[in-house]
């Protein structure tokens, strides 16, 4: 019992890094993907102006 | 929907069908995955893996291949803006305008039809666990991290889909509209576009903390019974930070650009072999018929005249004036664009046309030369109308007491009033 409680913890941090490590990155490259749709604005401005 | 189609193919036909093929498979196969699911719930485990992955496959395929198109369209207009000195025509950057939103827009509704193919995916995960309840907790973290991730791709999808429908339609309107009032409207499409996205950012932001949490709490209960991320979940979890990490970095430069657009001012055409005379001052009309000087080849709004004609020309644009121009009051008013060092007796003949024609006042056109720095183009040179205006008067300065077109706009420069004897 004392044993698996020993890799309770190292599960637990595992698991939560995972995590967050997935989602983080997954909503990184979904706010570079708006920025790269927004970069049209700039590149509209420079035939217009 | 045809349009956005009819835009890709034109840019860059085999991208075009590449993408529409790769979003049309991506859906097919997220069905079939999700389908099989359903079916055979005793599916082989590599078995499912495979069905979910050739979905994301697909859906890669068509992501890759229609942002090159959409890069292809934008590289097109970066050359063309810092390119020789002929600017498009209004209607030729209306239509690179219209091609990169519908680009987007094809982007957007794919982007939408592959999170269809995702759900489809995800639900077939669903399904598996429902039926097994032995599995449910170590499936239960990958399904929450599942649905945030559909989450913030629907989001994102949805957020591109109306930026391009509001963009699209500004566009629209300004095809339409007085080439005066152009300028202003793309400002307030872009705009209104732009806040659009910073709520799909707020978005994004809730939906992976939201996501984040949930998958947390359950990772958590799962880790306590024993059911923990081996070592190559933990390198792939790392992958995916360092691929989002490295897409958010390298669009940082994009990001400010885009939240700092040039700003207005009216172009200026003076093609590179000409020299624009010098001006101390630009408070030159702003809405004139333009006479373009260059030796033989004179133009009077992009039509060859001779001096004749240019009256003739010109008594017509006044007398309809109002019917042509209705938001623009008559002023009379020609602008005359010529090289500095032009001799003012060869550009006299027109100038006496202007004023036999009933018109009062010359703008001599120029350009201001600024420079504008930027985070994703270095520094680009910017070339603006300045222009500056000369009364015609029998009682003013003869055209004799000036040799060169220059000469005339150093003195315009130089004292406000001047008047020209034609």
């Amino acid at each position: 019992m004392s044993g698996a409680g020993d890799h309770e913890p190292t599960a637990v941090a595992r698991s939560v890094a995972a995590v967050v490590m997935v989602l983080g990155g997954l909503a990184l490259l979904a706010l570079a993907a708006l920025d790269w749709v927004g970069y049209s604005r700039f590149v509209a401005s420079l035939l217009w102006r | 929907m045809l349009m956005a189609i009819e835009s890709v193919l034109e840019v860059a036909p085999w991208l075009g069908a590449v993408a529409l093929a790769g979003a049309a498979l991506a859906v097919v196969l997220g069905v079939v995955a999700a389908l099989v699911a359903l079916v055979r719930p005793t599916l082989r485990d590599t078995t499912r893996r495979v069905l979910s992955y050739l979905p994301a496959a697909a859906f890669s395929l068509f992501a890759v291949s229609l942002v090159a198109a959409v890069e292809r369209a934008r590289d097109g207009v970066i050359e063309v803006a810092r390119g020789p000195r002929a600017l498009p025509t209004a209607d030729v950057a209306l239509r690179f305008a219209l091609n990169l939103s519908a680009q987007l827009e094809a982007l957007s509704i794919g982007s939408i039809l592959a999170s269809i193919a995702g759900t489809a995916v995800v639900l077939g995960a669903v399904v598996p666990w429902m039926r097994a309840p032995d599995v449910r907790a170590g499936r239960a973290p990958l399904l929450a991290a599942g649905c945030g991730a559909v989450s913030l791709f629907a989001g994102v999808s949805l957020a591109m889909a109306r930026y391009c429908s509001v963009v699209t339609l500004g566009f629209g309107a300004v095809a339409n509209a007085d080439a005066s009032s152009r300028d202003e409207l793309i400002d307030l499409a872009l705009a209104e576009a732009a806040t659009g996205l910073a709520s799909a950012r707020a978005f994004v932001l809730v939906v992976a903390i939201l996501a984040a949490v949930a998958a947390i709490v359950l990772a958590v209960r799962a880790a306590r019974r024993g059911v923990t991320v081996r070592a190559p979940g933990l390198v792939g979890a790392a992958l995916v930070l360092a691929v989002g990490a490295a897409a958010f970095a390298s669009t940082r430069a994009m990001s400010y650009d885009a939240e700092h657009p040039l700003e207005p001012a009216e172009s200026s055409w003076f093609p590179g072999e000409l020299v624009a005379p010098e001006l101390a001052r630009c408070d030159g009309a702003s809405f004139a018929p333009t006479l373009r000087w260059v030796q033989d080849d004179v133009r009077l709004d992009n039509r060859r005249v001779t001096p004749e004609q240019a009256t003739d020309d010109l008594v017509t644009l006044r007398r309809h004036w109002g019917v042509l121009h209705p938001r623009e009051p008559f002023e009379g008013v020609v602008a005359v664009e010529a090289d500095a060092r032009a001799p003012l007796q060869e550009i006299a003949p027109w100038i006496r046309a202007a004023h036999a024609a009933g018109y009062s006042e010359l703008s001599i056109e120029s350009e201001r030369v600024s420079e504008r720095e930027t985070r994703t183009l270095g520094t680009l040179e910017r070339r603006a109308r300045c222009a500056v205006s000369v009364a015609l008067d029998d009682a003013g300065a003869p055209i004799a007491a000036f040799a060169t077109w220059q000469d005339l706009a150093r003195a315009a420069g130089a004292a406000e009033g001047l008047r020209l004897a034609p």
